[in-house]
């Protein structure tokens, strides 16, 4: 776990970011809906940053706000129906809700890439690939078309595109899944961002083409120096891109750590339930999985406590009627449950970390 | 292994495409269920594996070849006289959100094939509506209400409820997990095997994810492009799997563990699934495999018995 943060270290040295601050820091975020049927708190409080050559993971279930967060750093909540209630997002030491729409689209595309669930609707099915790559270029460049287009070749052939000439003039529907997320991974890089937003960039694909372009990410960020946030349902995705990982439940943060921690030291029931709940392919399960009971909360009428705590086993009376405060159980390593205070009488999640959780041999 | 439930022999689904062009979905593919047994097929998208279902339960038309249920050929058969084929094998869809007709209630949706197939009436009919929502853990209370109202979870126990509505044999599940969120995949998952058990249901059970279908099969069949390439006992196929291909998509499969992830060697295969219709002459997998040599472009490799009850299609072995 030092060995993670080290690196983490020595990566924002590298790139000359000599300050303890990190890239991106959301604080106390909150966003919300308004539907035909009520408002929806989609996130509610969300606190996590990721530092400067860092990978952070988010990872939660559908409906958990991870994708909401993200899409308020772009800017891409869509106001209304959408409300940014309060919080904050300091990206490079701006906070990004205070900024104009004209200075949001400076940043935009040039200092932080995102990249989506579906390259089918992330790209433009009436401009060749090519084209909407330069244009990036362009609306952040003071270069010539054919400089942006030269570029947009070069961005194609760093993604393992082959014959990205050919390619750069072809249009989204002569690539295939694996391809136009490519092309989408080039368009969000072509300005070389300093923070890159990967929102379940290998859902949509096969295994053998996920991995490929897993590849893709991990060696793009080792030659760039990229901080990248993914967001992820997948936690074997998760093992193998992650270095530091948050949860998420309900709108909030239930759980943040260094990857080690969390995968091996899981400290929120709902964080354990969830690793326990997918079967690997390298150990035989026998009898049942584990399983969380029930579903999510309704975000129409969140909960005054935990959310989690009408699931989870452990859940006292505290849980129902108060949500508890990030506390330090690690390391950076930071659990919002009651379980875990000072004051709780009896902890069985220590002993059940011990046998129960996973470890690495 | 006991006398088999189902027996596919060369079975062909081509698809024509129009200016002259066929798709060869499913090409020659051979397998068999026994009575009680979990067949899982695992490929990845355009490998078949979804055609072969519907192909088996004959919603589509076999193009060629022989399926063979309950001893009885069932390949070339009209429609009006599958009646009784349809009430022993049942269906359970990938997608609970288009599955579900929105217009009909929970119990309307459950009672319909207990309605086709004329198996209660009445008070009978209620009480079976009522006792099939028990089975997969919803209450009777649910009956009245529409699919919307419920989650993606419990719209899947529904399509369960369905299925097992006439008591069937034989169940083939198209990835009734894949659109659902992880720890409601658990569930059903558990679901299923519970069901499995008790009743001595004989399964094919379609996915893509590995894990899942390694957890809940006893047998294994690997696809690609519309062939099967290896086949064998789920311990089998996990421990020592044959197959160039079956290699690969093991070894691309992400294991939730960070130390195991980033340390173990994987086998990234260049480019991407070619297209089925006019495939290459030879191996299919040829194009990609690490492994592939003359031979294998020219001449198509059999499926040969290996071990016990493992076999594979490759020339290496």
């Amino acid at each position: 776990m030092e060995q993670v943060s080290n690196n983490q270290l020595n990566q924002g040295r590298e790139l000359g970011k000599q300050d303890a601050q990190p890239l991106l820091s959301i604080e106390d975020l909150h966003v919300s809906f308004h539907t035909y049927a009520g408002e929806v708190h989609a996130v509610r409080g969300a606190t996590y940053s990721v530092e400067h050559g860092g990978s952070l993971a988010v990872v939660g279930e559908s409906g958990c706000g991870k994708t909401v967060t993200v899409q308020t750093v772009m800017g891409l909540t869509p106001i209304p129906p959408g409300e940014i209630k309060g919080g904050k997002i300091i990206f490079n030491g701006q906070d990004l809700l205070q900024l104009s729409e004209r200075e949001k689209q400076s940043i935009r595309g040039k200092d932080i890439g995102m990249i989506f669930q579906d390259p089918m609707t992330g790209l433009n099915p009436t401009m060749t690939v090519g084209r909407q790559i330069a244009e990036t270029v362009e609306r952040h460049h003071k270069v010539s078309r054919n400089e942006a287009m030269e570029r947009a070749v070069e961005m194609l052939s760093l993604v393992e595109i082959p014959n990205p000439q050919v390619r750069a003039r072809q249009y989204p529907h002569q690539f295939s899944g694996g391809m136009r997320q490519r092309a989408m991974i080039a368009m969000a890089l072509a300005c070389e961002p300093l923070l890159l937003i990967a929102d379940e960039p290998t859902t949509s694909l096969d295994v053998t083409i996920q991995s490929q372009i897993l590849d893709l990410l991990q060696n793009l960020q080792e030659r760039l120096g990229m901080t990248i946030v993914l967001i992820s349902h997948n936690l074997g995705v998760v093992a193998r891109l992650a270095k530091s990982i948050v949860v998420m439940y309900a709108g909030k943060v239930v759980e943040s750590g260094p990857a080690s921690e969390i995968f091996y030291n899981a400290a929120h029931p709902y964080t354990q339930a969830l690793l326990k709940s997918v079967p690997r392919l390298d150990q035989e399960i026998r009898g049942e999985l584990a399983t969380i009971p029930g579903t999510p909360p309704d975000l129409f009428k969140p909960p005054a406590g935990c959310a989690f705590a009408p699931r989870c086993k452990y859940a006292m009376k505290i849980c129902v009627n108060c949500d508890a405060e990030p506390i330090k159980v690690g390391d950076n390593h930071y659990v919002s449950c009651w379980l875990h205070h000072e004051a709780s009488p009896n902890n069985p999640l220590k002993n059940q970390a011990e046998n129960g959780g996973r470890t690495s041999d | 292994m006991t006398e088999p439930v189902l027996q596919v022999e060369n079975l062909k689904k081509y698809f024509d495409i129009g200016r002259r062009q066929v798709l060869k979905a499913v090409d020659d593919v051979s397998f068999e269920v026994a009575r009680g047994e979990v067949l899982g097929i695992v490929g990845e998208s355009g490998c078949g594996k979804t055609t072969l279902g519907r192909t088996v339960a004959r919603l589509y038309k076999p193009t060629s070849g022989k399926i063979i249920f309950d001893g009885e050929d069932i390949t070339m058969k009209p429609e009006r006289d599958l009646l009784g084929f349809r009430k022993k094998l049942q269906m359970i869809f990938q997608d609970p959100y288009a599955s579900l007709d929105p217009r009909m209630t929970a119990g309307e949706i459950i009672a319909e094939p207990i309605d086709v197939h004329k198996l209660a009436k009445g008070p009978e009919r209620t009480e079976r509506i009522h006792y099939l929502l028990n089975l997969v853990g919803l209450n009777p209370e649910h009956a009245n209400r529409f699919p919307h109202e419920f989650s993606g979870g419990q719209r899947q126990r529904i399509g369960i409820a369905r299925a097992l509505a006439v008591d069937p044999e034989f169940i083939i599940a198209d990835e009734p997990i894949s659109s659902l969120d992880v720890s409601i995949q658990a569930q059903i998952v558990n679901l299923l095997t519970r069901l499995q058990e008790e009743r001595g249901l004989s399964f094919m059970f379609i996915a893509h994810d590995l894990s899942m279908v390694r957890h809940f099969s006893h047998r294994v069949a690997v696809m690609y492009l519309g062939q099967i390439v290896e086949i064998a006992p789920s311990a089998a196929m996990h421990a020592s799997p044959l197959h160039p291909y079956t290699k690969a998509l093991m070894s691309a499969n992400p294991i939730p563990d960070p130390v195991v992830e980033q340390s173990r060697t994987r086998i990234t295969l260049p480019g991407e699934v070619p297209s089925p219709i006019n495939p290459p002459p030879g191996c299919r997998f040829a194009e990609r495999c690490p492994h592939a040599h003359d031979r294998c472009r020219e001449q198509q490799p059999a499926l040969k018995e290996v071990e016990a009850g493992h076999r594979v299609a490759c020339f290496l072995y």
